[in-house]
């Protein structure tokens, strides 16, 4: 009889215990940094190293601006860091254009830096368009180049915050209609994304944006931009920008032609009406703070098994968020992941960038916030991680496409997956809570032949919530756990 | 020393008070203390006697929700991370989290909202932590409270507070050096500026020696003797301007001075960036169509500055506009006054200097 209890104690173990405990006998580097390891690179002395943009040149040497103004280039071979330019206003972005020539997104202009002379520093400080106001509010930021490889740029435009007032002297029209509420858009294209074109002409392109750090398009050519909690937004927010549209926060609606209202007094269910939704909501204080920039792992290099897929980076936790997008009733929808949790990695991560070689370089700054200096480099050391690479929804649930063979007996179990929804109410006030949190059981589990594919059925599909799906003991069948085991998909619309 | 960057101290001394580290409290006692911007405690040590009565008061002066949390020693890190896990639970409750390691504290504070709590210190001396818990800010923002009557360490070396805040320069950003290179004259830094649009240029010509230029209405704005502190608007946000030191010679008057045509006409002005050459920026902008550069270098002799500019297809006359009531000298090689308007043909206006010199017999 205590054989028996024994036994059955130890089935009973194997089965509920998180798999690491087991794994190291099975596959001994089955750890997430062992795919993935993080390294610092070297920082010059004097360099307060709050990375605004990040890029690569053609002959394989990083450029980055920093917080003080600087423009380096480092060339990772002979660990050689060289000032490129010098004294720009808060650059927050970078785009190489050839041997000689950089972008540079600063607080008051898009600049093209020149180095005729090829001596490695710029001498030409060229305005491409400062054709957008400033008020002087220090949360005026500016973002992006993110170029569509049709010669066209975009950038995005944070509004103005009520920590601070403007100033009596500022740049462009003043609208005092845009001046309400807490995150503020009272001169030109303030929460707005803006189309550049190679003749420096701009287009107001999409409106309704609170601080949108982020900016890059996927392989597809399709424009993403992130935003971040705050009033309007409940939570922080993965968009596809598209031209003309109207993304939620609605102070940079006065910069719309023919606009002659104050834009708080719209009432909300119209302005819900007007919005386009996010693709991905990033939970707050779960997933994500402060997502920053959208950048896309091209299918050139060698770096896991997610080419095509989106990664955004996080500046509260030490996180790196991978995407997973499909389009549903012609609408981009998906899920975020944790992707680069317990390898090292630091906070602050703002900038990134695929180096030639295929390793990711991560920028990190603070700007008095939550955050980090320096600059980490990820590389992948080969192998196949066991994650969810694929989460599509279905009329009924969601298929989970693993990026190797499920263990079919351990896949099967309904219980190993957790579901809760819940949704973010979109109103004036700074964030929101997470409303109609219910959990949602699973109602049938199917692991497709191949061993890839776990499709889920679910007792309720309700659009316009996230679904938070938690999945316990998940292995392949080499025993490798499953490492980043909680998605949140954002169903906008079921097919 | 160059001016330009290292007068930056006097300004942290101005704003540094005599820290609470220094007051021993002789019984109960009373802490203000302060969230302020850049993630941290105006505070971030103070020493009280054991088994004293202590009233804590946060104020949150920060424009982000901050807490605190009183720990037993050596707990701060594991009640960031208890309050971490508490998820979206978390805020329901301050991010308080349920542990016996957890002595005292003031749930999450809204900006300007202000909140006390009264506990015994312990009798055992120790150095007691405190920690904003709101996720993301215990890694840098917490304190020590020393239950000691002994003095505490050194600040430069008390583990027990943030690196940034072991200085006994008060709230620092300073670090030694300002950039990976040595800054060398001439210096120019775009940052906000005092008296000037949004678009501000501060360019340093010598170490005693500056001006600023608005890259929004492309136009000198003044001139001082002296240097800029770039600290304050590096080191938060971005909220402040750099700070002028030094004494201002000259401004500009307050409409545009150039005229074309005729001297009402003030021109659509545009800026087109600059290049640099033997280290200073020569401007580039438009004024209607019309192609212009200037180039500000040292006057040679006296206080003051040499003005370099072209005017490139200039169809009409163009008129420059004096203040009066600067007390400078205004030479130039090209054109003639009329009154306080130099008028200047095309041609002349091809390339013409402008010396601004400071006039010691005006000046008040």
């Amino acid at each position: 009889m205590k054989r028996y209890q024994l036994l059955f104690c130890l089935i009973g173990l194997s089965a509920c215990i998180p798999m690491e405990q087991e794994t190291p006998g099975v596959i001994p580097d089955d750890r997430l940094s062992n795919f993935y390891s993080v390294e610092n690179i070297p920082l010059p002395d004097g360099l307060t190293a709050e990375v605004g943009g990040m890029d690569f040149m053609p002959d394989g040497k990083l450029i980055a601006c920093f917080h003080r103004g600087e423009v380096m280039t480092y060339d990772p071979e002979g660990k050689q860091w060289k000032v490129f330019a010098r004294g720009l206003h808060d650059p927050l972005g970078i785009e190489v254009l050839n041997e000689q020539e950089v972008l540079v997104m600063q607080r008051p202009e898009l600049t093209r830096l020149v180095d005729a002379d090829q001596d490695g520093q710029a001498e030409e400080y060229l305005t491409v368009t400062d054709d957008y106001g400033m008020s002087g509010n220090y949360h005026e930021f500016a973002f992006g180049p993110a170029a569509d490889g049709q010669g066209n740029y975009f950038i995005s435009l944070n509004c103005a915050s009520n920590g601070a007032g403007i100033w009596d002297e500022l740049r462009g029209t003043y609208d005092s209609l845009g001046r309400q509420g807490r995150m503020y858009s009272c001169v030109p294209y303030r929460g707005w994304v803006v189309k550049i074109t190679p003749d420096g002409k701009i287009t107001p392109w999409a409106s309704g944006f609170r601080s949108p750090d982020g900016i890059g398009f996927d392989l597809q050519g399709d424009l993403f931009v992130t935003d971040n909690q705050g009033d309007w937004l409940g939570t922080s927010k993965l968009y596809h920008v598209s031209p003309n549209q109207f993304y939620g926060h609605p102070s940079s609606l006065v910069w719309r032609k023919g606009w002659d209202q104050n834009p708080l007094n719209v009432p909300v269910g119209t302005l819900d009406s007007m919005r386009r939704k996010a693709a991905v909501l990033f939970p707050h204080n779960i997933m994500a703070n402060s997502p920053t920039q959208p950048v896309v792992i091209p299918e050139s290099i060698q770096f896991g098994p997610f080419a095509g897929q989106l990664l955004v980076g996080e500046m509260d936790f030490p996180r790196v968020m991978r995407i997973m997008l499909e389009k549903v009733k012609g609408q981009y929808q998906g899920a975020c992941v944790d992707f680069l949790d317990s390898t090292g990695l630091s906070i602050g991560n703002h900038r990134m960038a695929f180096a030639p070689d295929g390793s990711l370089w991560i920028g990190k700054t603070a700007y008095a916030w939550v955050g980090d200096k320096g600059i980490q480099r990820v590389v992948y050391n080969g192998g196949i991680p066991m994650e969810v690479k694929q989460m599509n929804v279905t009329p009924t649930g969601f298929n989970l496409t693993f990026t190797r063979p499920v263990d079919p007996q351990l896949a099967a179990r309904a219980e190993n997956y957790t579901f809760q929804r819940y949704y973010y109410e979109y109103h004036q006030a700074y964030g929101s809570k997470q409303f109609d949190v219910q959990p949602v059981p699973v109602e049938q589990v199917d692991v497709s032949d191949d061993g890839k594919t776990v499709s889920l059925r679910l007792a309720e599909m309700k659009p316009g919530y996230v679904y938070d799906l938690q999945i316990d003991s998940l292995a392949c069948t080499q025993g490798a756990v499953l490492k980043n085991r909680r998605l949140f998909y954002t169903l906008n619309n079921v097919p | 020393m160059p001016i330009f960057i290292i007068l930056i101290s006097v300004s942290l001394l101005a704003s540094w008070r005599p820290p609470a580290s220094q007051m021993l409290a002789p019984g109960d006692t009373t802490i203000v203390l302060k969230a302020i911007s850049g993630l941290q405690y105006d505070i971030v040590r103070f020493r009280v006697k054991p088994g004293a009565r202590v009233k804590i008061v946060l104020i949150n002066t920060d424009e982000m929700a901050h807490n605190v949390v009183f720990t037993k020693p050596g707990y701060r890190e594991e009640i960031v991370n208890l309050a971490l896990e508490m998820g979206s639970q978390g805020v329901a409750r301050g991010y308080i989290p349920t542990s016996d390691k957890v002595m005292a504290a003031i749930p999450v504070l809204s900006p300007d909202e202000q909140q006390s709590v009264t506990f015994q210190v312990p009798k055992t001396p120790g150095i007691y932590p405190y920690v904003c818990t709101y996720p993301g800010h215990g890694v840098v923002m917490y304190g020590a409270m020393y239950a000691t009557t002994d003095p505490m360490p050194a600040l430069a070396n008390d583990v027990h507070v943030p690196p940034s805040r072991r200085k006994d320069d008060g709230i620092s950003q300073a670090a030694t050096r300002n950039h990976p290179y040595p800054v060398t004259y001439p210096v120019m830094y775009r940052t906000f500026m005092p008296d000037c649009g949004p678009a501000g240029i501060a360019v340093g010509l010598t170490d005693s020696l500056s001006y600023c230029w608005d890259a929004g209405p492309c136009r000198l704005r003044y001139a001082w003797k002296g240097g800029v502190n770039m600290q304050k608007t590096w080191g938060g946000k971005g909220q402040d301007r750099a700070e002028l030191v030094g004494t201002v010679f000259y401004r500009e008057p307050k409409d545009f001075p150039f005229r074309l045509g005729s001297r009402d006409h003030i021109p659509k002005q545009d800026f087109r960036g600059y290049s640099v050459q033997e280290g200073y920026p020569v401007f580039k902008y438009t004024l209607d169509d019309v192609a212009v550069t200037e180039t500000i270098t040292p006057a040679l002799e006296q206080t003051g500055f040499t003005r370099v500019l072209t005017f490139e297809n200039l169809k009409q006359p163009l008129w420059f506009v004096r203040d009066s009531a600067q007390t400078v000298d205004i030479e130039v090689n090209k054109g003639r006054w009329e009154g306080n308007y130099l008028k200047l043909s095309p041609e002349e206006a091809r390339q013409f200097t402008m010396i601004v010199t400071e006039n010691k017999n005006k000046s008040r």
